[in-house]
């Protein structure tokens, strides 16, 4: 790989990394909003991940609540530091993602989505019984300095942006796309399906731990109804909406509706049509997502300007494994 | 082909409506200070969801007392009259939206005070923050960790099972003649577990043998089965906590279809009303602790028109907890008055010291006795009982801490 | 032995609402793969028709008997599903055809939009529909109101005639080819259009049916919808996905479940051990008691 193909994610990154550190640490609704991008970038990141290999998810809000409740615990007991804490939520949701994929991984397709449906519901009601992590109070008086915890949110969503360009970049992201396309193929060409599909999903389940980490550490409560099948849905929302077949969709799915959910808390109670509306009126209208969309806009722009569609040099390709979705 | 283009026509205004709109909304921020006149109440409540209704309630109840106070010409202070402004935040009733709400209230609102807020967890998420900023809070939220000096600008401005439930205990056992053991039941969440903790605190003290002790989740839809359990101990009396109005209508008919016919109680439930509706006749005879029904003529003038009011504008009815919203306007524009400024820690001061006009007639805070600070409204409690379609008030307890300041 | 009788009765009038929600989620699976979040959703705008028509009967035309005005609500709840069907079939189905994620989102995002509507129209307020039928049943030591006895005798009536219906009909039989597999369907000449609207017509037939059978006996909000929604996913998950016969056997379950489940162990843990069964059941037999797409 040409180090000049590094130029533009990195560069991008870098880009947002500080436009998110100068509007989140400032006071306007930057302040307000960018921890909340960091958060549900990171989780859409992760539940893409897992789109990748051909799967969907539903379990994101039980491995985020997992590092939000190892995360919490190492501040309130141990008085651990930030990061530690932050890091250690994301190992143990990557171990508890390693079980879970070892056992469910068996089923796939419709029937991996009910299931993981069915285990974030388990963990959610088990979090109400047990008493030693509050019950259904859940904890509270996690603290960091607010500004620590922001600007660790934003630097770790750009870190994790740039290992998931890399991961995409590099074989294994190739065999992420085999066995998602061709499944058959994969077993053909000694890729085992399922040891890919449990790599995806512990990779994400670690990306969830670390969000879970930084969002305890931010509301300073964590408690069981914040980590219901809700927030999966809300994140395969960002994900589909900004265009799930590009890893800029995920964090740009996850900004353009964060941000708008909050401009939109004034409605108050009708932010649920404008939301639901917004989710039924994309999908028709962009199949693609925002992303997926500009990036169409985009080449009809350069092609016209060309004179011509046939330029295949031309193309600069963030998507080698776009594939036609609606059949 | 034609349908489709209409309806991508019909469809794009729309989607640019509705992400324009509240682009242009976000034009109008608020900022308070006494300085331009005017100082803004923050509201967190829940907007969405299972709880909506008491979002939408508070909302209508706070705004309403800001007019009736800004119509008689706002607050007297030292700097000339502020008006008061409104701002609610839907806090989707859990922590997570209740940490959104308060951000958003706090830090983009910049509001000066809260003068009302609804539900434990996300309370709790908009405490950790007022407390830090010295923001006096009004709540409905209560439990004995949510108040006492180590939370100073914390006030509950309702009744509370700790205040309600040893009355209404005492009263039910007198009038219903004695009995020796009950069932309780509660809704799974953090407002069920410590109420019905209180419960069985007080029951015991009573010699009343609590038999069984179950929770139910939110969302269940089907109650014979829980019906069957409560009644397989055979208890003399059932109390029913603070499972909500829907399901105890419901729970109460399956009683009613499976054989029960002694005492049942709705010693932390709100919302009558509501209760007698959804449970078509089987709610005869049941007794509540928070449950006032404020269309009767036991209620104040004030609450009756509030019921009304409320009624008219929104559908739903007043109850025990939604109250708490005018009470907490009132409570602090009564102190703000009296501190002649907006600063906090003289308002905090104030809250403590003062007797107000609420919407029960003359109150204060106090209790310090129970919390260890004065952070409790102290108004009349009332035990009433569903009587045909009625609520009926069966004993008014007023509080000795609040007659001896009168 | 009173106990068991009790528990039993109240797991078979659970399980035969459960059925018929099931049912619809289930045939539309089959039909479409699509994870239809709407079905909830349809639920209760449904339940709410008869909450509308009965009050306003009761109210205002006190010489129609009740029962006339359900059969009304069954009327008007199945028109008025039925044109919404067709709607998001037309708008969406169709679109998205096969497409899992696209179609599970716009269904949400339709759930979402009806809760909203339904609450601003009717308030967060719980409401109690009058009752149709009154009095109770004793039956060896059980006691079940005769409400309850109508609703399991319409459920279970309406049950054998959807199964009688795909068994014997062509129509039903082309169902059952669409739901087996698609393509092969469409080279015997099927109109896998035409067929897919019928069974999204059943579908949301079976949800208005559901939705005005269980109005008198609950309370209706406008979150009903999402309750049995996830009831209806347990359901389908364990009788196997887009299988009729699954459907029936995995309502019957999860109603004696949650019966048998409250006695045994407290609420939660009862709830939490239905999920784990289901999970369980899923690992052992990926493809449901009744395997996959058996009408």
């Amino acid at each position: 790989m040409r180090s000049s193909e590094w130029l533009v994610p990195v560069g991008v990154t870098a880009a947002a990394v500080v436009i998110g550190l100068v509007t989140g640490l400032g006071d306007g609704v930057g302040a307000l909003v960018v921890p909340w991008i960091c958060i549900h970038a990171l989780l859409a990141m992760a539940m893409r991940l897992v789109m990748q290999v051909g799967e969907i998810n539903l379990a994101v809000g039980a491995f985020y609540g997992i590092g939000a409740y190892t995360a919490a615990q190492m501040n309130l007991l141990l008085e651990a530091p930030l990061l530690v804490s932050v890091v250690a939520g994301g190992l143990l949701a990557g171990a508890a993602a390693l079980v879970f994929g070892g056992l469910v991984l068996r089923v796939s397709g419709a029937a991996f989505i009910l299931v993981s449906f069915a285990a974030n519901e388990v963990l959610r009601l088990t979090l109400t019984k047990t008493e030693w992590v509050g019950g259904n109070s859940g904890l509270v008086g996690v603290f960091a300095d607010p500004r620590a915890v922001v600007t660790a949110m934003v630097i770790v969503t750009g870190v994790v942006a740039l290992l998931l360009v890399m991961l995409e970049r590099s074989r294994w992201g190739r065999q992420f796309a085999v066995v998602e396309n061709k499944p058959l193929l994969a077993s053909c060409a000694g890729i085992n399906p399922r040891s890919v599909k449990l790599i995806a999903l512990v990779a994400s389940g670690v990306i969830c731990g670390v969000a879970g980490g930084l969002f305890a550490h931010y509301s300073s409560v964590v408690a069981p109804p914040d980590f219901s099948y809700m927030i999966s849905i809300s994140v395969l929302a960002f994900v589909m909406i900004g265009g799930r077949d590009h890893l800029l969709g995920a964090v740009v799915g996850a900004a353009v509706l964060t941000y708008l959910t909050e401009e939109m808390r004034m409605f108050g109670a009708y932010e649920p049509v404008i939301y639901g509306g917004a989710l039924m009126i994309a999908m028709v209208l962009m199949p693609k997502g925002l992303v997926g969309a500009a990036h169409d806009v985009l080449r009809r722009v350069t092609d016209s300007r060309r004179g011509s569609s046939s330029d295949p040099t031309g193309e600069p390709s963030p998507a080698p494994r776009e594939k036609e979705r609606a059949s | 082909m034609n349908r489709v283009t209409t309806l991508r026509k019909l469809t794009a205004p729309v989607l640019v409506a509705g992400l324009a709109l509240p682009l242009a909304a976000c034009g109008g921020e608020a900022g308070g200070g006494a300085e331009d006149g005017v100082v803004v109440f923050g509201l967190s409540a829940p907007l969405s969801g299972d709880a909506a209704g008491w979002g939408s309630a508070s909302k209508w109840l706070a705004e309403k007392a800001a007019d009736e106070i800004n119509a008689a010409g706002g607050i007297e202070t030292e700097d000339g009259s502020v008006e008061i402004e409104i701002v609610i935040q839907d806090n989707e009733y859990t922590a997570a939206g209740g940490a959104r709400a308060a951000q958003t209230l706090l830090t983009r609102e910049k509001v000066d005070m809260i003068a009302f807020s609804v539900g434990t967890a996300p309370v709790q998420a908009l405490q950790s923050m007022t407390e830090r900023q010295k923001v006096p809070m009004m709540t409905s939220a209560w439990g004995k960790d949510l108040k006492g000096p180590d939370f100073p600008y914390t006030f509950t401005v309702i009744n509370t099972p700790f205040e309600v439930l040893r009355p209404l205990a005492e009263y039910v056992l007198e009038a219903e003649g004695g009995f020796e053991s009950i069932a309780l039941l509660g809704v799974n969440d953090a407002t069920g577990i410590q109420s019905e903790e209180v419960a069985q605190e007080v029951w015991a003290e009573l010699g009343v043998e609590v038999v069984s002790s179950d929770f139910y989740e939110h969302g269940t839809t089907e109650f014979a089965p829980i019906a069957t359990k409560l009644l397989r101990t055979k208890p003399d009396a059932i109390d029913l906590t603070t499972v909500t109005p829907g399901p105890a209508g419901l729970l109460l008919q399956a009683l009613e279809d499976q054989g029960w016919d002694g005492p049942t109680l709705l010693s932390a439930g709100t919302g009558g009303q509501a209760l007698v509706e959804a449970a078509s006749g089987a709610a005869e005879g049941v007794y509540m602790g928070l449950a006032a029904d404020f269309s009767d003529t036991n209620a104040t003038e004030k609450q009756q028109e509030l019921q009304a009011g409320l009624e008219k504008a929104t559908g739903e009815d007043l109850n025990g907890v939604t109250i708490g919203a005018y009470d907490g306007v009132i409570a602090l524009a009564a102190a703000i008055e009296e501190a002649g400024t907006i600063e906090s820690d003289a308002v905090r001061e104030a809250l403590t010291e003062i007797t107000f006009e609420s919407s029960w007639g003359a109150a204060a805070f106090g209790a310090e006795d129970v919390y260890g600070a004065k952070q409790q409204i102290l108004t009349p409690m009332i035990v009433t009982q569903v009587r045909g379609d009625a609520i009926v008030e069966v004993e008014r307890i007023v509080p000795a801490e609040l007659e001896s300041l009168q | 032995m009173d106990l068991f009788v009790q528990m039993t009765v109240n797991g078979l009038q659970i399980g035969s609402v459960y059925i018929l929600f099931a049912l619809g989620l289930t045939l539309i699976f089959g039909v479409m793969q699509v994870v239809n979040f709407a079905h909830g959703a349809l639920f209760a705008i449904a339940a709410y028709t008869a909450y509308v028509i009965l009050t306003y009967g009761a109210d205002h035309l006190p010489g129609v008997p009740a029962w006339l005005l359900y059969i009304g609500s069954f009327a008007v709840a199945t028109v008025l599903l039925g044109l919404i069907g067709i709607a998001l079939y037309y708008a969406f189905f169709k679109r998205f055809a096969g497409d899992l994620i696209s179609t599970l989102i716009v269904t949400i995002g339709f759930a979402l939009v009806v809760e909203v509507i339904v609450r601003e129209t009717f308030s967060a307020q719980p409401k109690s529909v009058p009752p149709v039928v009154e009095g109770r049943l004793s039956l060896l030591g059980a006691s079940v109101t005769w409400e309850r006895v109508v609703i399991f005798v319409v459920a279970i009536a309406v049950t054998v005639a959807v199964a009688a219906f795909v068994r014997t009909t062509m129509t039903g039989t082309a169902l059952r080819a669409v739901t087996s597999d698609a393509e092969a369907a469409a080279l015997q000449g099927i109109n896998v259009t035409r067929i897919a609207l019928v069974g999204v017509l059943l579908a949301t037939t079976l949800a208005a049916v559901a939705g005005v059978l269980i109005a008198p006996a609950t309370v209706v909000t406008p979150t009903m919808g999402f309750e049995f929604l996830m009831k209806g996913f347990v359901i389908i998950i364990l009788g196997g996905l887009g299988s009729l016969t699954g459907a029936i056997y995995g309502g019957l379950l999860v109603g004696m479940a949650e019966s048998v489940g409250t006695q045994m162990l407290d609420l939660t843990t009862a709830t939490i051990f239905t999920f784990c069964v289901v999970i369980l059941v899923l690992l052992f037999r990926p493809q449901g008691l009744m395997g996959h797409a058996e009408l």
